[in-house]
C-alpha cells in the first residue's frame, strides 16, 4: 500500500508543472523557430545571389573571351566585296531595327553585339556522310596568272584544272556540297605578299579551260555579296579553299524566354542560352579615331558606325545580373547603366559587373 | 521522486538542444559549401587571369628585346636595300638558343625559359617560322610566330600565339648618296626642312 502510493505520486505530475514546462519549452521552440525561419531565409537569398554571380560571371567569361579577340586576322578584310568588320553595335534595341529586328524576344533597352575574327579551328571540312565528295580543303593551291581587267568574271590561273577532279568536282564542307558546274565555294585570295586579302566565291567551273569563275552579285546563305575584287589582286596571287566556317561570327544580345531574361550567343546555329536571368548587357567602345595610338572617343549611346568599327581600342561591358525570384522585404529596381536609365522597383536582388577590355587584335 | 524528476528534465535538455545544434550544423555546412565553392570558382578565375597577363608579359618581354636586336642584326640588309628577315631568331645563331627544327611550336627556337614575374610566374617564350617554303630556319617573308606559355600558382596556365611581322618600309638603299660640292640654297641638310620656324614673334620671352 505505502509503496504503490509513492508510485502513484512518482508517475504524475500536478497541473502547475505541466503549465510551466510547456510555457517554457514553447518559449523555447519558438526562439529555435525563429532562428532556423531567419536563417532559412538568409540562406534561401544567398543562394540567389550566388546564382545570380555565377550567372554575370559566365557572361563576363564568354564576352570578354570573344571581345578580347575581336579583329584577329582579319584586318581590312572583306567577304564576298562586303567589308567585315571586328564588331557590329546596335545600342539600347528597341526591336524594330537592325539585326535586333530579326530577334522576336529581343530585351529593349539593351545592347546587340556581333564579334568577329578569323575562326583558327577551322581547317578540317569533316567528311562527307554520303561519301560522295571529297572535303574541299583537300583542294590544291591555285596561282593567278595574269591581272584581271575590272570586268573579268573569271580568274585565269597557272596551274591545270582537270576535268571531274580539284576544282572542276564536287566537294563537301561542314555539311554544305558545292556541286559543279555551279559550286559557289568561298575561297580565299592573298596577293603575292601578304599585305591584301579577301574572301570570294567561284561561282562557276569553265569547261576545258584553266580559270575558274567569280561572277559578281552571288547569293550565299541568304546573303547577295557583290563578288568583285578579283581585279585588284596582282599576278601571281594565291586562292585557297576558305572553310564554310572560317570566320567566327558570334552574336550576343539579351532574349526573353519564357519570361526568363537570358543571355543569348549565336554563333551561325540560332541563339543559345549562355546565361540565364542577364536582364541587361551595356556595352561602351573607347576608339583612337586620329590613329595615333591614344584613345580620344567614346561610343555608348549610339551604333557604331562603318568608320568606327575598325577604331575600337577598347570596350567596356556591362552586365546584370538578377535573382530569380522576388524577395520579401526587399525592395530594388534595375539601376541606370550608361544610357539605359533605371527601372521599375522590385523586389529582386541584382549583381552588376563591369570590365574593361583592351581589344589585343585591332590597332596592330 | 524528487531524483526522477530531475533525470527527466536532464534528458529533454540534452535532446532539445542536440535537435537544435544539428539544425544549425546543418545551416553552418550548407551555407559553408556554397561559399567554398565560389572561393575555388573565383580563385581558379584569378589563377586564369593571372596567367594570361604573365603570358602577355612573356610576350612583351621579347618583342622588346627583339626590336633593337632586329635592326643591329639586319644592319647589312637595310644598308643594301635588302628586306630585312628573322633568320637570326631561327638558325640559333645567338648564344644560349638552339635553332628551330620545324614550322611547329614544339620543334621552335626557344628564346626565353623560366622567365619570371615576382619568382613565381613564370613563363616561356618560342618562336618558330610561318609556313614560307617548308624551311624551318629561312624566313623569306619576314613574319614568324611568337608563343609564350605561362604558369602561376594554383595550377593556372594560358598561352598566347601572335604573328609577329618586322620589316623596313618607305626607305629605299642609300647606294648613291654623293655630297655636293659648295654651298647655297638646296645644298645643306636644313634647306630641305619646310616646316622650319622662321616666325618667331609669338614666342614667349
Amino acid at each position: 500500500m505505502r509503496n504503490r502510493d509513492r508510485l502513484t505520486n512518482r508517475a504524475g505530475f500536478t497541473l502547475i508543472e505541466l503549465l510551466v514546462t510547456m510555457a517554457v519549452s514553447v518559449i523555447v521552440l519558438f526562439a529555435v523557430l525563429q532562428l532556423f525561419e531567419n536563417s532559412q531565409k538568409s540562406y534561401v537569398v544567398q543562394e540567389e545571389v550566388a546564382e545570380t554571380q555565377q550567372n554575370v560571371r559566365v557572361a563576363k567569361m564568354f564576352l570578354e573571351r570573344d571581345i578580347r579577340m575581336a579583329g584577329a586576322g582579319i584586318p581590312d578584310f572583306s567577304y564576298g566585296g562586303l567589308a567585315l568588320y571586328p564588331f557590329e553595335f546596335e545600342n539600347n534595341v528597341d526591336g524594330s531595327a537592325g539585326q535586333a529586328a530579326t530577334i522576336t524576344n529581343i530585351v529593349a533597352g539593351t545592347d546587340l553585339l556581333v564579334v568577329r575574327y578569323l575562326n583558327f579551328g577551322a581547317a578540317d571540312c569533316g567528311v562527307d556522310p554520303l561519301g560522295a565528295s571529297p572535303a574541299c580543303d583537300d583542294l590544291s593551291q591555285l596561282t593567278l596568272s595574269a591581272d584581271m581587267p575590272p570586268t573579268a568574271t573569271v580568274a585565269d590561273v597557272l596551274e591545270d584544272i582537270t576535268s571531274g577532279t580539284g576544282w572542276d568536282a564536287d566537294c563537301y564542307c561542314n555539311g554544305t556540297t558545292f556541286t559543279q558546274p555551279t559550286p559557289g565555294m568561298p575561297f580565299i585570295i592573298v596577293s603575292p605578299d601578304g599585305s591584301q586579302s579577301a574572301i570570294l566565291f567561284q561561282t562557276s567551273t569553265l569547261p576545258a579551260s584553266d580559270r575558274i569563275g567569280n561572277a559578281p552579285n552571288f547569293t550565299f546563305d541568304g546573303v547577295t555579296y557583290p563578288n568583285k575584287l578579283l581585279n585588284t589582286f596582282p599576278t601571281g596571287s594565291l586562292i585557297n579553299f576558305f572553310p564554310t566556317n572560317g570566320i567566327y561570327n558570334a552574336l550576343y544580345y539579351i532574349e526573353n524566354q519564357s519570361g526568363i531574361p537570358c543571355l543569348m550567343r549565336d554563333i551561325g546555329s540560332g541563339g543559345q542560352v549562355l546565361a540565364e536571368y542577364v536582364e541587361d548587357l551595356q556595352l561602351s567602345f573607347d576608339l583612337d579615331t586620329t590613329g595615333d595610338g591614344a584613345v580620344d572617343t567614346t561610343v555608348n549611346s549610339a551604333d557604331l558606325t562603318d568608320t568606327q568599327k575598325p577604331q575600337v581600342r577598347m570596350v567596356t561591358l556591362n552586365l546584370l545580373g538578377r535573382s530569380p525570384n522576388e524577395h520579401r522585404n526587399f525592395s530594388g529596381q534595375r539601376p541606370a547603366m550608361e544610357d539605359h536609365s533605371a527601372g521599375a522597383a522590385d523586389g529582386f536582388r541584382r549583381r552588376q559587373l563591369s570590365v574593361t577590355i583592351k581589344v589585343r587584335n585591332l590597332g596592330l | 521522486m524528487t531524483r526522477t524528476g530531475i533525470c527527466g528534465e536532464r534528458g529533454a535538455a540534452l535532446i532539445t538542444s542536440l535537435i537544435i545544434l544539428t539544425l544549425l550544423t546543418l545551416i553552418g555546412i550548407a551555407a559553408t559549401n556554397t561559399s567554398m565553392l565560389e572561393r575555388m570558382i573565383s580563385s581558379s578565375e584569378r589563377a586564369h587571369a593571372e596567367a594570361f597577363y604573365a603570358a602577355e608579359a612573356g610576350i612583351e618581354h621579347l618583342r622588346r628585346n627583339f626590336k633593337s636586336m632586329f635592326v643591329e642584326k639586319n644592319a647589312a640588309r637595310i644598308a643594301a636595300g635588302v628586306t630585312p628577315d628573322w633568320d637570326f631568331v631561327l638558325n640559333g645563331s645567338q648564344a644560349g638558343v638552339d635553332a628551330a627544327t620545324d614550322i611547329t611550336f614544339d620543334n621552335g627556337a626557344r628564346w626565353i625559359t623560366g622567365g619570371d614575374l615576382g619568382s613565381v610566374y613564370l613563363y616561356n617564350v618560342t618562336v618558330w617560322n610561318n609556313d614560307d617554303s617548308g624551311s624551318a630556319t629561312d624566313d623569306t617573308d619576314s613574319v614568324i610566330i611568337m608563343r609564350a606559355d605561362a604558369q602561376v600558382p594554383n595550377g593556372g596556365i594560358a598561352s598566347i600565339e601572335i604573328s609577329l611581322f618586322g620589316g623596313a618600309t618607305g626607305g629605299s638603299a642609300l647606294t648613291g648618296y654623293g655630297a655636293q660640292e659648295g654651298a647655297g640654297a638646296g645644298k645643306n641638310y636644313n634647306s630641305n626642312d619646310t616646316g622650319a620656324i622662321t616666325n618667331f614673334g609669338t614666342q614667349i620671352n
